[in-house]
């Protein structure tokens, strides 16, 4: 590896400070202007932010703390979250959800990541077709490939009729069941998992190949030496976008999970549209957010070890 | 060997690509397809349920809802983002911890938990009418995406000038 050469080098590239060469007392007049102009040019975003997520979820951790309709206390107090987490039920829930997030992110990383080192091969026409290929299911939207698995996976389906009807295999149940979400929860994540790392090991410079090459490196070595060290905080803040776009996912758990494989976030939609709990609404909420939190920098200290400073 | 190995990561990527494809595949299918229930065998091809949908009032004016979301938050998250990116780039390597996790913090924040948060927000101070609020969901929904974009097509941005 050459020295001083950081992972962190090639993730943040350029920027440069606005006051080098510059007198200091200039310099320092120009440093607040330009903080002022930064405050400025941040003040519609971080209005929206406040506007449309801040002030909404300090809403509902207020209302969490209300008393609910099936509980018969009065004043704010810690009964939701003392209902939700004394029912063995709703701990099912949340594990089944952490559950699903976790083995979604497990199984997407790898395919995705060996995808990623194959896909700069493609070239050409090719190439940009497999890439633009990528955003398809993006832009359709979860619901339109989700009606596409429902049509799939069903026993006797497209999938699985052939092969029931010469007798292969007897047909099989796998709507409703936690196999169909995770399946769709892999689709749903792939396009995203690769794009990201995509963009990661592009960035390794060609250089470092040509110097492990060589160095007498074989491409196994070159790959454990050079790109899966130098890909790692990609990987991990690949990881983390997974796991919560897993965890929160409301659509797959919904239409192929059903009522039998409840998740957090199916259930708040439970509390909200068949009981009109909203406090009970609320502390779900909350508890999946405090839950995903957790797992995330739980993902951050475990990839720890492995991130070369 | 290398023959065989090329060979073995196009199969890879095929078998990929058919795997992100293929629920897509089988919705085009099926809008083209006779067949009354859904899921069905693809019995013939046909083109009534275009028709169908577009004689659909209640169709029309959801498809005129969605296009009114989709544009509005896009433009709006755009302009937001791309200030705040310029803003960001232009002060340098020095990153702030806490407005990054700021910036980020609704692809953590389920979409779910976003709407009834919305919801809930919306009922207390009786606002009327969905419209705005949706606008406002999606907007912030969209503006790490659209940042994170930005930032990046802003790396060769020169600042001195």
């Amino acid at each position: 590896m050459g020295k001083g050469l950081k992972a962190g080098e090639i993730t943040y590239g350029g920027g440069q400070s606005a006051a080098v060469g510059m007198p200091v007392r200039k310099g320092l007049r120009r440093k607040r202007q330009s903080l002022d102009a930064t405050a400025l040019l941040l003040a519609p975003c971080l209005a929206l932010l406040l506007l449309c997520l801040g002030i909404p979820l300090i809403v509902i951790l207020v209302s969490s703390f209300q008393p609910n309709v099936l509980l018969e206390r009065d004043g704010p107090g810690f009964y939701n979250y003392e209902y939700l987490v004394a029912q063995r039920y709703y701990a099912v829930v949340l594990v089944r959800s952490i559950r699903l997030a976790l083995l979604a992110t497990l199984v997407t990383l790898p395919v995705s990541y060996a995808a990623a080192m194959l896909l700069p091969r493609l070239t050409g026409r090719v190439g940009n077709l497999a890439i633009m290929g990528l955003t398809f299911p993006i832009l359709a939207g979860p619901l339109v490939v989700i009606l596409g698995w429902m049509a799939l996976l069903p026993g006797r389906g497209p999938l699985f009729g052939p092969l029931v009807a010469w007798g292969v295999i007897a047909p099989p149940r796998i709507i409703g069941t936690e196999t169909a979400v995770l399946i769709s929860l892999v689709h749903f994540l792939l396009p995203f998992a690769i794009l990201t790392l995509y963009t990661t090991i592009r960035q390794i410079p060609r250089e470092l190949y040509e110097a492990a090459e060589s160095l007498g490196a074989g491409s196994v070595r070159a790959f454990r030496d050079v790109t899966l060290p130098l890909s790692l905080p990609g990987v991990l803040s690949t990881a983390i976008i997974l796991f919560s776009l897993g965890a929160s996912s409301y659509i797959s758990p919904h239409y192929l999970g059903g009522a039998a494989e409840l998740t957090l976030t199916t259930l708040i939609a439970q509390f909200i549209l068949a009981t009109y709990n909203s406090p009970l609404a609320g502390a779900a909420a909350i508890l999946l957010l405090i839950v995903m939190l957790v797992s995330i920098v739980g993902l951050i200290l475990a990839f720890r070890p492995f991130i070369r400073p | 060997m290398r023959r065989l190995a090329a060979a073995t990561e196009q199969l890879y990527l095929a078998a990929l690509y058919l795997f992100i494809i293929a629920p897509l595949i089988v919705v085009a299918a099926t809008s083209i397809n006779t067949a009354t229930s859904f899921p069905a065998p693809f019995e013939g091809l046909t083109f009534k349920w275009y028709r169908a949908i577009f004689a659909h009032s209640e169709f029309i004016h959801a498809a005129r809802t969605s296009a009114l979301v989709g544009t509005i938050s896009a433009a709006l998250g755009t302009v937001a983002a791309f200030l705040a990116a310029y803003a960001l780039r232009r002060r340098g390597k020095r990153e702030n911890v806490l407005l990054n996790a700021a910036l980020v913090s609704p692809i953590l924040v389920p979409q779910v938990v976003i709407s009834l948060a919305m919801l809930q927000f919306a009922a207390l101070f009786q606002l009327s009418g969905g419209l705005p609020s949706l606008i406002g969901v999606h907007t912030v929904y969209a503006l790490p995406f659209a940042l994170r974009l930005i930032m990046v097509g802003l790396v060769r941005f020169d600042f001195q000038s």
